[in-house]
């Protein structure tokens, strides 16, 4: 077993073992005299409460300073007369025959001034080359130029992209995202402070057809569009998405482009340029439509890779984890994606079969109930204040019924099922979802 | 059954559901992937970068 392998695995039997010897102590309780089971019963309440000021806590940060920038954001002004350079859009193709003329054509109609636009088709063996070569041109502001090469996988394309790219602004996407037309207009000004080093877009599911693209939706809006919202406020997004990222050209070829040794290579570059000390903004305006899974074994595949993408970028910074200085900011980042990626799923699933477990052995189901409508109300909650936020639709705000005791758990689950063959080591392939052209 | 008892029901029928519905469906991923042949590992020859071809013989 080598060193890479060793820790992760040793952590996670240390927490199989915890799991295991607490829940022989709650099956021991359960068969134990009066005062015994009063002592759990008064402990699991602790337990509850302790549980439930986490996941307050974190919900009412990420809800402030996601408040926080979205007053910073709406109030600010863009000054007129301001510059506006012209920018490469980079878009990497593989298989993607069904969307890439949408996705082009929604690039067309992009509202900036002077832009290009740059195909490169991953070796492909579908159509995606001709479709695409098919609105190669000039345009009256922008031009397409398409480019194929040997299959390599996304960061290998990325790469080429960059150095194809001529403008100082780069904007890399997937080829099956849909921009809206001011994405780009309203992300540039950004760059005017020289310690910005890229901006993230605001990625919305465009797919609302069945109850897991919905639920997908919710937690666009809910989860990870609100910890960037508040991540943007302190100028540290710990990744840029992958449908829609603007960086300065020179800084990421400075840093090496895009490392093909994570899973997740949005999250790796995003960490090399908070690491460079770059900072990395949030722009809620500039959006990015894209195809969330549909079925739940694509949706199990989506997150089964990014769950290990993410702890494969987490691993090439662990130095950094151990040692907050002196760049605290980073290090409580990287904290934060621990916490996300794998502290926070199993003590959500914990948690939930935990009180299950008590409300029947300890006839606490008053408590369970209790805990349920508040987790609930806190959901419906959150669900409201970023729908209203994001300006997104009230449909989504029902779903946040079953979001957390659901969605969030099955989610969960296959979190850490990731995390045990990330720490196992075990062999993984990219798994390309199949599209269905919605965009 | 009253009204509380029913809800903790469902409360409880959903965790264990859910939890359980998360690691078939893992597992039934996980047999998908074994299914799959796997692609022969490629050897990073290509530059991370290409460069491009200009006409008067020197390149960017």
């Amino acid at each position: 077993m080598d060193r890479r392998t060793r820790g992760p695995l040793l952590l996670l039997l240390a927490a199989l073992i915890v799991v295991a010897i607490g829940t022989l102590l709650l099956v021991w309780a359960a068969r134990a005299p009066l005062e015994v089971q009063t002592f759990i019963v008064r402990l699991s309440v602790v337990t509850l409460i302790l549980f439930l000021i986490i996941l307050i806590a974190r919900y009412f940060t990420l809800l402030w300073f996601g408040y926080l920038h979205h007053i910073e954001t709406t109030d600010a002004d863009v000054p007129n007369g301001i510059e506006y350079p012209p920018v490469s859009v980079i878009v990497p193709a593989y298989n993607e025959g069904r969307v890439i003329e949408a996705a082009l054509e929604s690039l067309l109609q992009l509202d900036y001034p002077h832009y290009e636009i740059i195909v490169i088709d991953d070796g492909s063996t579908d159509d995606t080359l001709a479709n695409a070569t098919r609105l190669a041109g000039e345009y009256s502001n922008c031009r397409v130029r398409v480019s194929t090469k040997r299959n390599g996988g996304k960061a290998s394309a990325l790469n080429a992209g960059l150095a194809m790219a001529e403008y100082p602004i780069v904007l890399c996407m997937d080829a099956d995202a849909r921009l809206e037309p001011q994405t780009i207009e309203v992300a540039v000004p950004h760059f005017r402070d020289p310690s910005v080093g890229a901006v993230a877009g605001n990625v919305k599911v465009v797919n609302r057809v069945n109850v897991w693209t919905r639920l997908q939706a919710l937690e666009y809006v809910e989860g990870l569009n609100m910890a960037r919202r508040a991540q943007g406020f302190l100028n540290a997004v710990n990744i840029v998405p992958g449908p829609i990222g603007l960086f300065r050209r020179d800084v990421v070829i400075a840093l090496g482009g895009y490392d093909r040794d994570t899973f997740a290579e949005d999250t790796d570059l995003t960490l090399k340029l908070l690491t460079a000390g770059w900072k990395i903004r949030y722009e809620p305006e500039s959006v990015a439509w894209t195809e969330a899974p549909e079925r739940l074994i694509d949706l199990i595949q989506q997150r089964y890779r990014w769950t290990r993408g993410i702890l494969q970028a987490l691993g090439k910074h662990k130095k950094t984890l151990f040692f907050p200085l002196p760049d605290v900011p980073l290090w409580l980042s990287l904290v934060q994606m621990v916490f996300e990626a794998v502290i926070w799923p199993a003590m959500n699933v914990y948690g939930h079969l935990f009180f299950a477990y008590v409300a029947v052995a300890f006839g606490m189901s008053e408590m369970l109930l209790a805990w349920w409508v508040l987790l609930t109300l806190l959901d419906l909650v959150a669900a409201l204040a970023t729908v209203g936020m994001e300006e997104e639709q009230l449909t989504l705000v029902p779903y946040a019924l079953i979001y957390r005791f659901f969605f969030i758990l099955l989610i969960d689950v296959v979190k850490l099922c990731s995390t045990l063959e990330e720490a196992l080591n075990l062999r993984m392939s990219w798994g390309k979802l199949e599209r269905v052209g919605r965009i | 059954m009253s009204v509380i008892q029913l809800m903790v029901t469902i409360i409880i029928v959903t965790i264990l559901v859910t939890v359980i519905l998360g690691v078939v469906s893992y597992a039934a991923y996980w047999l998908r992937r074994m299914r799959r042949p796997a692609r022969p590992e490629v050897v990073e020859t290509e530059p991370r970068f290409f460069y491009r071809f200009v006409p008067d013989g020197t390149s960017e």
